[in-house]
């Protein structure tokens, strides 16, 4: 089975730690855990807090390696002082990323459409799917961009074993939402309810790299009770596609 | 590749002895899709699961005998597979005597004990249920999140009951240095490592400071994901007899202590 994985990153530090993730330590425990490509993000984000240096390693790191795709940030230049929201998409696609990142609460702007409906309709124009992070972006706000942008496709992670019942709506509602399975996602008989209802499509596996164990998702994903066919869509074939359909 | 996850992604069981002592039935305010104890069993059958010690949800909260019935309930009906903490809740010295000897009597394997009720631990309506755990030589689970006066209280537990097991569950979901720290002072302490987040290198920093022989593992089902919680173990990088002992081992060397092992 193939193995992509939507949620992990490298390159950053955090509070506690006294050196950087590197990507060797993102491709061994890749390696170690059978998992054949990655949506990489500069993470842990918390300290990372220039956002042009931090995607220029970025796509340096990831060049090297096929199988790892950036996600680099995305600012909305609701001040001017960035290069604009179109220059930054056609930036991020000139560079091979495959989704983008928006981080509201580190890069201290708000999700409302007198500041950021730029940054969403130059990534929807460009079909750039959007990395978003459920401990930055709650689930009212999630639907409330998926709703006014419905063609952007958006990968939401970071979602908490208590989420459940919020998610299965959100993901039936707002077909453009995809949702990461890695870290904080444990449900216990979770990913079988979804599947039955229908959303194996929306799903993505993610591990959550490198704060938490990677192997922890394979195992989730690798021996949930589900049709080998719905577990390929989850493991890689859906984040593919969305991958694929960038800047198309 | 990892052997566990090779195994994993070839749509086979693990192939090692593995006992969850941390697990659950009832269910708190959040969606669980299925609670019930066949799910937790078809979930242990898959991964190989021998057995797993469950405590009922209510035992936070005052209708801890509703909740001890129905573990009762699911012991009964797989017999060996699901073993039952006695969910204490302090009503008073006397009836948490009589309630705990009731359960043991009926088969439990241990104490489990949640301070969600607001009660430390340490409070005197406890007392004969800590000193039964010492006296039967049983293990007591107790809810940790690594808060100081939780882990003092825990701490002089431990000391009054040297027989006892004492589990600390959720180990290093805050204040790793602080479980480390009470490893050392209470040689009848284990780590129990159930936790949500998985955090990479944690189960193998703390079987560096502490030993494999005093770390157990549990999963928190029928909450949490039992494959999700064995991936940790699996991942730590730890030699195949040190993750046998985190899995299962010591798993057993505490029931058949407290004279349940047989039945696992």
């Amino acid at each position: 089975m193939d193995l992509f994985d939507a949620q992990c990153g490298a390159l950053a530090t955090e509070p506690g730690r006294t050196r950087r993730v590197a990507v060797d330590e993102l491709l061994q425990s890749m390696d170690d855990c059978g998992i054949t490509g990655a949506l990489v993000r500069v993470a842990p984000g918390t300290l990372e807090t220039d956002v042009d240096l931090a995607n220029r390693r970025l796509f340096d790191a990831c060049k090297p390696h096929d199988q790892l795709i950036p996600c680099p940030v995305v600012v909305p230049n609701s001040a001017g002082d960035l290069p604009s929201e179109e220059q930054q998409a056609a930036d991020a696609l000139a560079n091979g990323a495959g989704a983008v990142w928006v981080r509201p609460s580190i890069d201290d702007w708000i999700v409302a459409d007198w500041l950021c409906a730029p940054l969403f309709d130059a990534l929807e124009a460009k079909h750039l799917p959007v990395f978003a992070d459920a401990g930055m972006i709650d689930f009212h706000t999630m639907a409330a961009i998926a709703a006014k942008w419905p063609r952007l496709p958006f990968i939401y992670a970071g979602l908490h074993y208590r989420d459940q019942r919020k998610l299965v709506p959100l993901l039936r509602n707002f077909p453009n939402v995809h949702a990461s399975i890695g870290s904080n996602y444990t449900v216990h008989s979770g990913l079988e309810h979804m599947v039955a209802q229908g959303l194996a499509k929306q799903l993505l596996f993610g591990t959550g790299f490198p704060e938490s164990e990677p192997a922890a998702a394979v195992m989730l994903l690798a021996c949930s009770p589900v049709s080998d066919a719905d577990r390929q869509a989850i493991a890689a074939g859906n984040l593919v596609s969305l991958v694929a359909g960038a800047g198309r | 590749m990892n052997q566990f996850v090779e195994k994993a992604l070839a749509g086979l069981p693990p192939g090692l002895d593995i006992i969850d002592m941390h697990a659950h039935v009832g269910c708190f305010s959040y969606t669980v899709p299925d609670r019930s104890v066949g799910s937790i069993v078809a979930s242990m059958d898959r991964l190989g699961i021998a057995a797993a010690a469950v405590a009922h949800i209510r035992c936070t909260n005052a209708d801890a005998e509703y909740g001890n019935e129905i573990v009762c309930n699911a012991m009964q009906e797989y017999p060996g597979r699901i073993l039952g903490y006695v969910g204490v809740f302090p009503y008073g010295r006397t009836e948490v005597r009589r309630n705990v000897e009731r359960w043991l009597g009926e088969g439990f394997s241990g104490l489990k004990f949640h301070d969600m009720n607001g009660i430390p631990y340490n409070h005197p309506s406890y007392a004969h249920a800590h000193a039964i755990a010492n006296e039967r030589r049983i293990p007591m689970l107790f809810h940790t999140w690594g808060t100081e006066k939780q882990l003092d209280h825990v701490g002089r537990i431990a000391s009054a009951c040297p027989d006892a097991p004492v589990l600390l569950a959720h180990a290093g979901a805050e204040a790793e240095e602080r479980y480390v720290d009470f490893m050392k002072k209470h040689p009848n302490a284990f780590l129990d490592v159930t936790y949500s987040r998985s955090p990479r290198g944690l189960v193998r920093r703390f079987a560096d400071a502490v030993g494999a022989a005093r770390m157990v593992w549990g999963s928190d089902v029928n909450v949490l994901n039992q494959a999700q919680q064995l991936g940790k173990v699996f991942g730590s990088g730890l030699p195949l007899e040190d993750m046998q002992m985190i899995l299962a081992g010591n798993a057993r060397r505490i029931l058949e202590q407290a004279g349940a092992a047989s039945s696992a």
